[in-house]
């Protein structure tokens, strides 16, 4: 993975002494908490609800054995011996005390981390596939040219003050596990016609409460373009994205007001003008930063893939582990392992120190030093060995790591809700835990088969229950929490938005009806073979609307 | 922007130091007097740019963050200062302004930065080419004369800020600014 050099690690220490005055200046009362708020804002510190809030940077998601025990260490030291990894490839701490802040930053530049842009209105985390550099199904390793990006957008000196956040997504892969269509950019690489790499660029998807996906708005940008072509996009928002209104101020506004077209040729007009040498990425530096990348020397272990389907066969919890939790690498003997933070009636995202300790130990033992970090809030450790599989799966068997759950009913993404967030206004976690109580039973998810299930506490959708094939949305109604479902979102290749059903039902009723959306599924799929989604394409909401409001009158 | 000439004159920080302001900023619709540094507001700038007769002897223009720079690019000569106006510290609109001036256009006089833009953002405009600071803040000028720069001194970004040079081989893109040492 990448490393810094001097001058890398040079920038990241004057940006805690830069913070550590910031906040020295809140603590002795020469800010106000007003004048504070943009500038912890820009270093990932929130105010919540009970207490601040401190996000870290996990760029691309990747992280090394050394920086996940860093992190484990400073939730055992500086929170409550846990923290929580996010849809964006983050991780946060919920306890954190002001004046402690400047110190975790430190203690996390020691191993290469940062808060930089976590926060704030301007480029956030870039993020990609957690399965990148491992993927059967890859084009070219989207993590170079993440990092790339990453180095343009910190404190860039003209993009720092945008009309509102700004989310970069890139997917390398044939199957997007980046949700690109649903990010203000996605870049998905492309083969070019001469045999390079290239970018198709799509613009303007979010979330939100006014949810759009993402517009191709070029093709086959090329490797080397890149960065002029997003200081292009990036100037066309700073100068004509809407300032007056903070709901409306996302580019996929501005894409949608402007029109597709007009957009696309400001934006080619302002990339015409704006090229500049110096913003090239030489073919030598992105083989250069790319070697930082390079497939591990792998072992060679033929005969633990062969000795695989036998203990498979005498171990029925495990192969079922095998069969949901691990995805094809390039390698035949090699797989990608997903650690699942989704233990029935768990809390979707959140680790505990002695697990992330546990699974930085097992990242160096088996698997060459890698994790990452999914959007989904799982963990991943990319290459691992097929003939260390079963050592790895009784490890995380005894830390309560082992749930076989990849892609079914409870692999929950959840944001944290009315119990941290001071945006909320309903709870998620409990209403997460509460559907994997209800649904946890092995044999019941496996029936109910590949789904997503997406929970978010307000309609900023940190939860992405827009794209879940059924989301959960939690709205206040009168002091009362209600929950509405939407059925048919998707964040892959073919993103779509989910279809509110009708009005919403308090948290009781909404894991019935849940179940009862699940039920009339089974009663409806053509075969085993016919998952949910296919399901609800081929038949649309109205059968579930039938199940949920039979006297149709609250039906949308 | 303020149009206290008094305030502007004690107010002006440029090249690490508060200096005495030649300039006087004209309310819209208001005539130059010939002899006078004077900023003019954005369209009655580009009107007496456009006639062209009347000009006064130094012009400087008034850039609002709703204007488009690229409006001034065919009367740079006739133009000796541009005053961009942050009407909040998060509307970075002005950020661009600049930074089309200085590396679009070539514009070679002084930009200044005016309005509600904070100590911690001023960096970052000496590094989009912003060349001088109208202080109408307490607490920016309280800092200013603390000596508090707050910036981090490498850079991920080739522009056009004075005194940045290339940081090293690799990475064409690296910056590091010889002033700061």
């Amino acid at each position: 993975m990448y490393r810094y050099d001097e001058f890398d690690a040079a920038f990241v220490r004057q940006r805690v002494e830069q913070f550590r005055n910031q906040v020295g200046r809140r603590i002795s009362g020469e800010l106000t908490e007003d004048e504070f708020k943009p500038l912890r804002l820009m270093n990932g510190l929130y105010l919540q609800l009970h207490a601040y809030m401190l996000r870290i940077a996990i760029p691309y998601g990747t992280l090394n054995s050394h920086q996940l025990h860093k992190l484990a260490d400073v939730a055992t030291k500086y929170d409550r011996g846990y923290a929580h990894f996010t849809t964006r490839q983050n991780v946060q701490y919920n306890w954190p005390t002001l004046s402690d802040t400047p110190d975790i930053l430190a203690e996390l530049a020691e191993v290469d981390m940062h808060a930089i842009q976590t926060s704030g209105n301007c480029i956030r985390n870039v993020t990609t596939d957690h399965f990148a550099g491992a993927a059967h199904d890859e084009i070219a390793d989207p993590r170079v040219y993440a990092e790339i990006i990453r180095q343009w957008s910190s404190l860039h000196p003209e993009f720092s003050f945008l009309p509102r956040k700004f989310k970069i997504a890139i997917n390398g892969a044939r199957k997007d596990r980046a949700a690109i269509r649903v990010h203000d950019i996605g870049l998905q690489l492309v083969e070019t016609k001469d045999g390079g790499v290239g970018f198709d660029v799509y613009i303007g998807g979010g979330q939100g409460r006014t949810p759009m996906i993402g517009k191709l708005v070029a093709e086959a940008v090329a490797e080397a373009d890149i960065l002029n072509y997003l200081e292009a996009v990036l100037r066309v928002y700073n100068r004509y994205g809407r300032r007056d209104n903070k709901y409306k101020a996302r580019i996929k506004i501005l894409v949608h007001e402007t029109g597709l077209e007009q957009l696309q040729a400001d934006i080619a007009e302002e990339y015409a003008l704006a090229k500049s040498s110096l913003l090239d990425v030489p073919q030598t530096e992105i083989d250069r930063i790319n070697a930082y990348f390079a497939m591990p020397e792998l072992r060679t272990d033929k005969v633990g893939a062969d000795a695989l389907a036998r203990l498979r066969v005498q171990n029925a919890g495990f192969s079922r582990w095998v069969s949901r939790n691990t995805h094809a690498h390039k390698v035949d003997d090699h797989v990608s392992v997903t650690i699942s933070l989704k233990p029935v009636g768990g809390v979707p995202g959140d680790a505990t120190d002695a697990q992330m300790h546990l699974v930085a130990d097992l990242a160096s033992r088996y698997g060459y030093d890698e994790i990452r970090v999914s959007h989904e809030q799982n963990l991943v450790l990319p290459h691992v060995a097929k003939g260390d599989l079963l050592t790895i799966y009784e490890a995380l068997v005894e830390a309560d790591l082992a749930e076989a759950n990849v892609g079914l009913v409870t692999d929950i993404i959840a944001c944290p809700g009315l119990d941290y967030c001071a945006l909320a206004n309903a709870r998620s976690i409990p209403i997460a835990q509460a559907i994997s109580n209800r649904l946890g039973d092995p044999a019941r998810q496996q029936e109910i088969g590949p789904v997503t299930l997406n929970i978010s506490g307000c309609i900023n959708a940190c939860g992405h229950h827009h794209v879940g094939h059924i989301g959960i949305l939690g709205v206040d109604k009168k002091g009362e929490e209600l929950y509405q479902l939407t059925l048919g979102g998707a964040a892959d290749e073919h993103t779509s938005i989910g279809t509110i059903l009708g009005r919403g039902f308090d948290a009781e009723e909404l894991i019935d009806a849940v179940e009862l959306v699940l039920d009339t599924y089974l009663g409806l799929r053509l075969n085993k073979d016919e998952i949910f989604i296919e399901a609800y394409r081929r038949v649309g909401p109205q059968p579930f609307k039938d199940a949920l409001y039979p006297n149709g009158k609250q039906a949308a | 922007m303020s149009n206290n000439a008094e305030n502007i004159r004690s107010s002006l920080w440029k090249d690490g130091a508060f200096v005495s302001d030649e300039w006087v900023s004209l309310a819209a619709g208001e005539s130059p007097v010939r002899n006078e540094k004077v900023f003019v507001a954005f369209a009655d700038a580009l009107a007496l740019l456009e006639d062209g007769a009347s000009l006064p002897s130094s012009l400087g223009v008034i850039v609002g963050a709703d204007d488009d720079v690229n409006d001034l690019a065919p009367y740079l000569d006739h133009i000796e200062a541009v005053a961009i106006d942050f009407p909040g510290f998060g509307d970075g609109r002005g950020f661009s302004s600049s930074r089309l001036l200085r590396e679009r256009h070539g514009f070679k006089g002084e930009i200044r930065a005016v309005g509600n833009y904070i100590l911690d953002q001023m960096p970052l405009l000496v590094r989009c080419g912003v060349s001088s600071f109208l202080v109408t803040s307490e607490k920016v000028k309280a800092g200013l004369l603390r000596g508090e720069w707050p910036e981090v001194t490498t850079y991920y970004q080739p522009v056009a800020g004075d005194g940045e040079t290339p940081a090293g081989q690799l990475r064409p893109w690296l910056r590091h600014n010889a002033k700061a040492g």
